[in-house]
């Protein structure tokens, strides 16, 4: 998948976890770019993201993302 | 079927924990269902801001009444979306054991907190796979 894919794939999740459908995610989006994206939700995010990817992240990897670039960064490289 | 008190995994039942607008209108609620010696006192738990009430429904069995003090407080958003039950908590011996053994089974912890409720025991709340919350209590 490419990485525009991606970040289509994440951005549809953000907006059905946090009900907001004006989301609109780059690669250097951050949480203090999106109201609702607090600690709680973080973890409903990655959850979701797991499940949509078929992938799992460990606590470490989730704790030292900084942007959605590095997220995508780690579904790539857990992506056959 | 499940013997009543079997310790499951490391994990024993203690509340099921259940959002409300105001604490104090909740406890008079239920007051009048389990009488006023099943509910404790209101604490603070200031590392969460949230205010929580422990009403007894059972042997060792337990409503946490939350109300968040701010609207900064992470479960704020959880009740204006209208969201009730939201986690359960489980008694445990050894959190950091429990909590290894559950991340092996891809649960996702939160940052562990000291409850002013439970005599300023560890607490940490975690998703399941699932993105169920539970909460656990060292013990």
């Amino acid at each position: 998948m490419e990485r525009n894919q991606i970040l289509q794939a994440i951005t549809e999740i953000f907006i059905d976890v946090l009900d907001d459908n004006q989301i609109v995610l780059t690669e250097t989006t951050t949480a203090k770019d999106i109201e609702d994206w607090d600690s709680l939700s973080h973890i409903q995010l990655v959850v979701s993201i797991e499940k949509e990817f078929k992938i799992q992240f460990t606590s470490s990897e989730i704790q030292k993302w900084k942007n959605i670039g590095e997220i995508i960064d780690s579904i790539e490289s857990k992506s056959v | 079927m499940i013997k009543e008190n079997t310790e499951l995994a490391g994990l024993t039942f203690h509340h099921v924990g259940l959002l409300v607008d105001n604490i104090e209108d909740s406890i008079n609620h239920y007051i009048t269902l389990f009488g006023e010696e099943n509910v404790s006192k209101v604490f603070r738990i200031e590392s969460q801001q949230v205010k929580v009430c422990f009403v007894k429904v059972g042997v060792e069995s337990y409503i946490e009444l939350v109300e968040p003090m701010h609207e900064s407080s992470v479960v704020y958003k959880l009740l204006k979306k209208r969201v009730s039950y939201y986690h359960i908590g489980y008694k445990v011996q050894d959190i950091i054991a429990s909590i290894n053994r559950l991340e092996a089974l891809n649960y996702k912890p939160m940052d562990l907190f000291y409850s002013e409720a439970f005599d300023g025991k560890r607490c940490i709340f975690l998703f399941t796979p699932e993105a169920h919350l539970i909460e656990l209590i060292e013990w």
